[in-house]
């Protein structure tokens, strides 16, 4: 991990709420979360910010080519605790991918840390770009 | 276990909006400046006597955070870098690296040398009890 994407200056980051995608099961507000995605030769990793949550409260669905996941917020953390100045909404996160057929869709792994999500999905052998040698 | 998920979720839905009632007031600071705007977004929790300050900086490491306390200042300084690995070409940035460097005056003068700060899963939470002269006492009625 070397190139560092560089900043874009003293915006102050706000969070996006997200837009459902079909009736949500659990009550309370989704945002999205922030995503860079990348390529090496041998796989697609995504990296998503999604503070608050753990590796115990992250769901990563895949169906027809669609991968979907989601992140849940601890309200017990936040027990006898009262709000008095808020600069930023607190909720669950919820974002979808379509993906290509170029994935190996059951070799995909998931790591979690101090609140960054990484995927690694890696493409189909075949795939992946060879490297020609002039001779 | 469906049952303390679905309380949970009760729970939760009831601190989205009292969070969002909180955003809505900015009196809480009284006539002192409060550098609202600033990075990164802080959150502010009364727990009992004790106020406890949270910022939401995902994917940062500890030892990125500088913390210190003056009477009723409080400034958090430190980094969020974003990386990638080597030699990968992009396809979608959104996240951002940030610098900051940012200073809160609180309400009531802080007891420093109780401050506490922890990290986990992207968010610095730091309690800042209140000087003892600040907290309130419980008046007997004779």
């Amino acid at each position: 991990m070397t190139d560092r994407n560089e900043s874009e200056g003293d915006e102050v980051l706000i969070k996006q709420e997200a837009t459902p995608s079909g009736e949500k099961t659990v009550p309370g507000r989704f945002y999205v979360p922030a995503t860079d995605i990348v390529e090496t030769d041998d796989s697609l990793i995504m990296i998503m910010d999604m503070p608050g949550t753990s590796k115990e409260r992250v769901e990563i669905r895949l169906e027809k080519d669609v991968l979907t996941i989601e992140g849940f917020i601890d309200a017990d953390a936040y027990r006898g605790m009262h709000p008095v100045y808020s600069e930023y909404p607190l909720g669950h996160y919820s974002r979808r991918f379509a993906l290509s057929n170029e994935i190996d869709q059951d070799a995909i792994a998931a790591a979690m840390h101090n609140g960054t999500l990484t995927l690694t999905l890696p493409k189909v052998k075949a795939l992946q770009p060879r490297r020609i040698a002039v001779t | 276990m469906l049952d303390d998920f679905a309380e949970t979720m009760r729970a939760l839905a009831a601190l989205q909006s009292r969070v969002t009632e909180a955003s809505r007031r900015s009196d809480w600071f009284g006539g002192r400046t409060a550098s609202r705007g600033a990075n990164p977004p802080i959150n502010i929790f009364e727990k009992d006597h004790d106020i406890v300050v949270l910022a939401e900086i995902p994917g940062a490491d500890k030892s990125d955070f500088e913390i210190y306390v003056e009477r009723d200042v409080l400034r958090i300084t430190g980094r969020r870098a974003t990386e990638r690995p080597a030699g990968a070409s992009a396809h979608r940035l959104e996240r951002r690296s940030f610098d900051f460097d940012r200073s809160i005056t609180l309400p009531f003068a802080i007891d420093a040398n109780s401050v506490t700060a922890e990290y986990h899963d992207g968010i610095l939470a730091i309690l800042c009890p209140r000087e003892k002269a600040h907290r309130p006492r419980a008046v007997a009625v004779s």
